[in-house]
């Protein structure tokens, strides 16, 4: 009984080990999933590892070849995957879960060296520890975190190259405790188990509480600016206002020597004071600079649509707004993506249309069922390049707009883009379907 | 050419028809949409925008002319200048906004130079046949005049973004390669990435295997697709 146990512990062993791994690693990468192909080879790979590893004679090779072609075989399918970009996130991701999954059956064997108990009970207690892991890992899956730290690791690189390091670190003084442990120079240490465990548990947290610390303070400085864009909207129509009064006050004038001219049926007055009429009003009545904002339901669209006028109003771009009936989609309200999706292709399409000498960036919104936003522009796009990760036309700019546009309509179904290029203009066509 | 114009101020009226001379007046959109019908010409149809102090009945009545008839040009002739140019330019194809408020010099300026374009447009468009074809995109179609069409290319990275190169633009879609030589009998597949308009094939490279368009870009023309080309070129 107690032989059979063994050879099944032996076994299964490895076989639990990848399992974790694979967990772990797939959580981390913010719940992807692995085709079934893939998730078979790689769990027969780690298997064949662990088993090839705790095969060995000399106990240095035993202790860190498994584990450390075990994070190898990780970082090449999450490379290969292209699940995430950076080659250092996916190596941190890598190292984590392998230090995870090691964790608890390290931890059981700690406590069983420390209190001598039977081979047999011993021996069960290993097999449970690994299903225990297993759970452990299925449990934390469940959470459904949203982690999405990539980007954010990626943005603060010190920060990234600090908690790679301290992961490796802790990997290789693993390797080297076991090495010591099956030396019998060491016999674990409860302490050293938990040390690790809060080590593990900062290098996953503490970039997701910045993260989640960043965007709040992005928030705040987004108020400010909604804030600062509305106060000096409110200015121009202030001052928009005062020069129709003046206007009007003008108008009254010139009717009243209008009526004076008629009553003394002088024809050159009438002439005079009607084609100063004609140029005045012309010069201050047509005002298309003036937002038609109130037709917008959605608030966050608006305050948008007032910062991007702002920083258009700055650069002397000319930005128009034409929405003739209510603009309310309920599908994109309050979500978040959506508003960065139209506030890259209000960028882009300010930033293309400073360069061109009509200097125009034309918003239109219709029937809750388009968006449109025409720039101008100096040449007629390649278009086969631009939504590539990586690909920008403006110098120092990492390529990212676009791609995440890209992304966003490639998940939501109601949603479509058509891109138009033509020699002076630059249409990005948003369409919906209204359920 | 026939002129429409769709005016209620009796003033105006007589301001354009001084400078067009055989314009048809109509104050009433119904009976304008009854000629436009009866017409079946393409021809220049002059609008305002504002009849009877009703906003917008001049767009209305466009939105309606479109639905029956592609070929016409539509000028706008308004004093509501302050929005929706863009809007109009891109919802009805409209070919000039006209402001009725400017000095007569530029008013007549402005609008014999969009009336001789739009002249110009119909004559373009009469040379050749238009016929539109509908290119599905994602959940969407996008319709485009099948003589403007001249390749369409699935960028590398993404198999399911597809750029369509006309003669004058480039439009991207969301649709793939697989899809389009079912549409019309025309667009030919040379390459999995290609797919070419066959009006506008220049010529066929049996040596080199590439395929030339009108535009001068060089396509490359897969095995695969070999016979075929031979077989048309």
């Amino acid at each position: 009984m107690f032989q059979f146990l063994n050879i099944f512990n032996v076994i299964t062993w490895p076989i639990f080990e990848s399992v974790v791994m694979l967990i772990w690693f797939s959580t981390l990468l913010g719940h992807h999933r692995f085709s079934k192909k893939t998730v078979v080879i790689t769990s027969i790979i780690l298997y064949v590892i662990n088993m090839i590893g705790n095969g060995f004679e000399s106990p240095l090779l035993r202790a860190s070849l498994a584990s450390t072609l075990s994070i190898i075989v990780l970082f090449y399918i999450g490379w290969r995957q292209n699940i995430i970009h950076s080659k250092c996130v996916l190596l941190l991701y890598a190292s984590v879960s392998s230090l995870l999954a090691y964790w608890v059956v390290n931890f059981e064997m700690t406590m069983t060296s420390l209190v001598s108990v039977p081979v047999f009970v011993q021996t069960s207690l290993d097999f449970l520890a690994n299903i225990l892991a297993v759970i452990f890992a299925l449990i934390f899956r469940q959470l459904k975190y949203e982690w999405l730290t990539e980007n954010f690791l990626k943005k603060h690189v010190v920060q990234l190259q600090v908690l790679l390091m301290s992961s490796l670190f802790l990997r290789i003084m693993n390797d080297f405790l076991a090495y010591f442990f099956a030396v019998e120079q060491f016999t674990g240490s409860i302490w050293w188990d938990f040390f690790l465990l809060s080590i593990i548990l900062a290098i996953i947290f503490v970039p997701v509480i910045s993260n989640q610390y960043e965007l709040l303070l992005d928030k705040i400085n987004q108020h400010d600016a909604e804030m600062a864009a509305s106060q000096s909207y409110t200015q121009q129509l202030e001052t928009k206002y005062s020069e129709f009064r003046f206007f009007k006050h003008d108008y009254k004038n010139i009717l009243a020597s209008l009526e004076y001219g008629i009553q003394s049926e002088n024809m050159s007055d009438i002439r005079n004071t009607y084609y100063s009429v004609i140029k005045k009003s012309n010069e201050t009545l047509p005002d298309p600079q003036i937002l038609n904002l109130k037709h917008i339901a959605d608030l966050n669209l608006k305050s948008l649509i007032l910062v991007k006028h702002q920083i258009a109003f700055e650069k002397s771009v000319s930005f128009n707004v034409e929405i003739n009936e209510f603009f309310d989609i309920i599908a994109i309200e309050n979500d978040v993506n959506f508003h960065r999706v139209i506030g890259i292709l209000l960028d882009n399409a300010i930033e293309a249309a400073e360069k061109t000498v009509k200097k125009t960036v034309t918003m239109l919104l219709m029937n809750c069922k388009e968006i449109v936003i025409v720039n101008s522009c100096t040449q007629c796009t390649d278009l086969t390049k631009i939504a590539q990760f990586g690909y920008s036309s403006k110098k120092n700019h990492s390529g990212f707009g676009l791609y995440f546009v890209q992304q966003y309509v490639n998940q939501h179904d109601n949603i479509e883009l058509t891109t138009i290029a033509e020699q002076h203009h630059f249409i990005q066509k948003m369409m919906f379907t209204v359920s | 050419m026939n002129y429409y114009l769709l005016e209620d101020n009796v003033v105006q009226q007589r301001r354009i028809q001084q400078i067009i001379e055989s314009c048809q007046v109509f104050d009433q959109p119904i009976s304008l949409l009854e000629a436009l019908k009866a017409d079946k010409l393409a021809k220049v149809i002059l609008l305002d925008l504002e009849i009877r102090t009703v906003e917008n009945v001049g767009l209305n009545v466009a939105k309606m002319i479109r639905q029956f008839d592609t070929m016409s040009q539509i000028i706008i002739v308004t004093t509501h200048s302050e929005m929706l140019e863009q809007g109009l330019k891109y919802h009805i194809g409209m070919i000039d906004f006209i402001d009725k408020a400017q000095s007569e010099i530029l008013f007549t300026k402005r609008l014999l130079s969009a009336v001789t374009e739009a002249e110009q447009q119909i004559r373009l468009q009469s040379g050749t046949q238009s016929e539109l074809i509908t290119l599905p995109n994602g959940k969407k179609y996008e319709s485009i005049n099948l003589n403007d069409v001249i390749y369409m290319t699935s960028s590398q990275s993404q198999s399911h973004q597809l750029t369509v190169c006309c003669e004058r633009k480039n439009i991207q879609i969301r649709t793939t390669v697989k899809s389009l030589p079912k549409l019309h009998q025309n667009f030919i597949q040379i390459h999995a990435a290609y797919v070419v308009n066959k009006s506008k094939v220049v010529a066929f490279n049996g040596q080199t295997n590439t395929v030339q368009l009108n535009n001068g870009v060089l396509l490359p023309c897969a095995r695969k697709y070999l016979k075929t080309m031979r077989q048309l070129f």
